[in-house]
């Protein structure tokens, strides 16, 4: 297993540096140049060519991309064109906010589908799975924007419960004051902030994942195994909790393991809405000005977090699974 | 008894929140100031805020007017020598004082080909700067500049600070303003708070937070469930008269200082053609537009000579909606449906159109209503609406015929014209050519008399109206909204939030 662990994580620099050279060419040859944007329509043909000397943007391509990737080895992923700030410390800052909702969603993802799921597959074809079907079919035909633009309207200007947008002092460091001075404000100030986007990106996994788990569990209900369990007289809460829900969960931890991968997606269009500030809205942004250095860097974290939530996924198999050996 | 101490806890939390309430103005953004280094400020968002943190040599007031700022005085020496004195006892939020090489150095480093700064073509006929005793600063200029005074609102920063902080003092800005930067998260947050020793007194409002929230709607909606006090442009239109109604906020109204027009490209075939150019605009309803579209928010427009300003002329003519005048000015032109599918051609050449412009829901419409108008008329019109990174390249490529865009921030008729319509204008992307509005243009930037400058733009507007390079669709207009605890605001057209200086908030 550690064997494997190591070998996994000296595959990630391939991946990492395969998707750097992607994106690197693709920002520039997608149509738009930076010196133009930066200028504006005001400029004039001789401050864009000013401004894309300064930008070292005239040199050749692979010069770019070497001089780039020497200084990124460093540590130094350059400074955005558009902030002036930074890029790691831009993706830095806006990174907890993201892993923070992302995390949420995935929670939420899981103690509401995986019960659902169940619920659904325990009484096939009743009201109560009709509704878990009909719920499914709203989480994945309703538009993110929409559904959360409806959110706000609701709880925010209709109820007054929750704030319209932003986010909190952020769920850690809450926690961080909560245990420094005992004052719980922080924390259910940023749980406040969050509950809506995080309900927002997860409704669509919810209902996906429910889907799943309940086809999942009924595949597994109807198994040989199971009707033993029952033949030897186990009670319906452990023959479902101990012996089906285990085999079930196999699938539905690779697709959980990849919605991850769909709620950081997700989170571009939520923490636009929201004004949540993390990474999507960072790149997004970037992308709309053609900020080279922060479109690079921020896709270069976003594709080693997807990377090692991969390898968590695979190595989990073992834990659910025995029969399952990495060697 | 434990939840009796948390509760105690609690409310001596609250009634400690209580005590030491400050006047907190919270405002909302759409999009977040790019730098604060007002040397490298691009867009409306870093000027709103470099306002409030830095002071220029002069301010614009709501006429558009130079007023004394850091400056108390300037007079021309000559046509190219600009003597300005300045205000003494002023500090910079670091505590040191304000000097002329403050101005020095400001003016200089943005000249410097190196630095980078994106309006640097409004300066560049500044020969040099040089400071004449510590309060006195002689601009050196290498032609007659009118505008000159116009372009002096530009924050000033300080000399030391700011050569020793080099690039990172866009994120840690140093100003004479009557607010600092207390922080800043990028994208998202600016919290700014009074300044003790601003030379104009200390603010009554003591903070100042800034929130990022690109949607339009949750940006209103904030603001309605009180978590913003104050918001501006845009807002979705068709909000617009609601909020009118409601008691708790003020909505003023004025028109900003932009167009949006459609731009020509007279490189063209078809649009070389006035007469095709002529019928274009007859064709197109403005006030359909101003009030269909933006619910009377834009108004229509005219020529580049704004409203409200002073150099608008009732003068110049305007093409009114006349759609029978504008189908027999394409028939005379030779543009006729012969094969009775709908559409008009010449020489087997369908009259074919493509409207252009970038991501935005208002535009959209706009260019929308105006197809159905075109095709009335027989012109076979598509409409192709593309991200603005892509859409601005090919403008400046000159590779479209029909592009729906806007000019902002015309503090003078200078900016509006010089590089639009000057053969040499590096804006001039349609390809107009006219000598005699050359010469105009030369005359009106060397003019320092504002009635004779009037004169000569005026004849430029009419011009441009029977030439028909741009249509002149709207005149932009700027709202913002607030809550009636927020009183002296004074709306401005620029989008100036400077009267937060002196407003008060109950």
């Amino acid at each position: 297993m550690f064997q494997y662990t190591i070998r996994r994580l000296f595959l990630f620099i391939p991946v990492i540096a395969g998707v750097l050279l992607i994106v690197f060419v693709t920002v520039r040859l997608v149509p738009g140049d930076p010196a133009a944007i930066l200028v504006g329509p005001e400029g004039t043909p001789e401050d864009r060519a000013r401004i894309t000397r300064v930008l070292g943007l005239d040199r050749p391509l692979p010069l770019q991309f070497g001089i780039y990737v020497w200084r990124a080895l460093q540590g130094d992923f350059g400074r955005s064109i558009f902030l002036g700030s930074d890029v790691m410390k831009l993706v830095l800052t806006a990174l907890p906010a993201t892993l923070e909702l992302a995390f949420l969603a995935l929670m939420m993802t899981i103690l509401i589908a995986v019960p659902l799921g169940i619920v659904a597959a325990r009484n096939p074809n009743t009201l109560l799975d009709y509704g878990s079907t009909i719920l499914a079919l709203l989480g994945v035909s309703m538009p993110l924007f929409w559904f959360g633009v409806l959110a706000i309207l609701l709880f925010s200007l209709q109820l007054g419960w929750l704030p319209s947008f932003g986010r909190g002092p952020g769920i850690l460091p809450a926690f961080g004051t909560l245990f420094s001075s005992g004052s719980l404000a922080g924390v259910w100030l940023s749980l406040k902030h969050a509950l809506l986007p995080a309900l927002t990106l997860a409704f669509g996994s919810i209902a996906l994942v429910a889907r799943l788990v309940r086809s999942a569990m009924l595949e597994v209900l109807n198994l040989d195994y199971v009707r033993t369990a029952r033949a030897k007289g186990l009670s319906e809460r452990r023959v479902v909790n101990k012996h089906a829900l285990r085999n079930a969960l196999l699938p539905v931890v690779t697709i959980v393991g990849l919605q991850f991968g769909t709620l950081l997606g997700g989170a571009v269009i939520t923490e636009t809405i929201f004004a949540w500030p993390g990474l999507g809205r960072l790149v997004v942004n970037a992308i709309s000005q053609r900020d080279f250095p922060v479109i690079q860097g921020s896709v270069i974290f976003i594709a080693t977090m997807i990377s090692i939530v991969n390898l968590l996924v695979d190595l989990s198999y073992a834990f659910i699974n025995p029969k399952i050996r990495y060697a | 008894m434990r939840y009796l101490s948390l509760f105690l806890t609690l409310l001596l939390v609250l009634f400690g929140a209580v005590m030491a309430q400050d006047k907190v103005l919270n405002a909302g953004l759409d999009v977040d100031a790019g730098t604060m280094d007002p040397r490298l400020a691009r867009d409306t968002s870093a000027a709103r805020i470099q306002e409030l943190v830095y002071n220029g040599l002069v301010s614009l007031d709501p006429e558009l007017v130079p007023q004394p700022e850091l400056a108390e005085s300037w007079n021309f020496t000559s046509p190219t020598t600009l003597v300005v004195q300045l205000r003494p006892g002023v500090v910079f939020h670091n505590g040191q004082p304000f000097t002329a090489e403050d101005v020095v150095y400001t003016f200089t480093t943005l000249l410097e080909e190196d630095f980078g700064a994106p309006r640097r073509s409004l300066y560049t006929p500044i020969t040099n700067v040089e400071a004449l005793d510590e309060l006195t600063v002689q601009f050196n200029l290498s032609q007659p500049y009118a505008p000159l005074l116009q372009y002096l609102d530009i924050g000033i920063v300080p000399n030391e600070a700011a050569a020793a902080l080099g690039a990172d003092f866009g994120d840690n800005p140093v100003g004479t303003g009557p607010f600092r930067l207390v922080n800043w998260e990028k994208g998202n947050r600016i919290e700014l708070e009074a300044f003790d020793e601003y030379f104009k007194g200390r603010p009554n409002i003591d903070k100042i937070n800034i929130s990022v929230i690109p949607d339009n709607n949750v940006r209103l909606i904030a603001l309605e469930s009180g978590d913003l006090d104050l918001i501006h442009s845009p807002v979705p239109p068709q909000d617009l008269e609601r909020l009118v109604q409601e008691d708790k906020f003020a909505v003023s109204q004025t028109t900003a200082l932009g167009y949006t027009y459609l731009n020509l490209n007279l490189a063209d075939p078809i649009l070389s053609d006035v007469r095709v150019r002529k019928a274009l605009a007859y064709l197109s309803d403005r006030n359909a537009l101003s009030e269909v579209i933006f619910f009377g928010m834009d108004q229509p427009g005219k020529s580049f000579l704004l409203p409200n300003t002073f150099y608008y002329s009732d003068e110049v003519t305007e093409y009114s909606y006349d759609p029978e005048r504008g189908k027999a000015l394409l028939t005379e032109a030779g543009w006729v449906d012969n094969d009775g599918d709908g559409i008009r051609e010449k020489d087997g050449q369908p009259l074919q159109l493509e409207l252009t412009t970038n991501i935005d829901p208002n535009r959209q419409q706009v260019l929308e209503f105006l197809q159905g108008e075109w095709l009335d008329a027989g012109i076979d019109a598509s409409v192709r609406v593309y991200e603005w990174p892509s859409y601005i390249g090919d403008v400046i490529a000159g590779d479209y015929q029909v592009g729906l865009i806007g000019w902002l921030l015309l503090t003078d008729p200078d900016r509006a014209t010089f590089l639009q319509f000057h053969t040499e204008g590096g804006n001039n992307y349609g390809s107009y050519a006219n000598n005699t509005v050359n010469e105009l243009l030369e005359q009106g930037r060397a003019e320092t008399d504002p009635n004779k400058r009037k004169e000569i733009y005026t004849e430029v507007a009419q011009i441009i109206t029977d030439e028909v390079p741009y249509i002149f669709l709207l005149y932009q207009g700027y709202v913002v909204i607030h809550d009636k605890n927020l009183e002296g605001f004074v709306v401005h057209p620029a989008g100036s939030w400077k009267s937060l200086e002196t407003a008060t908030l109950n």
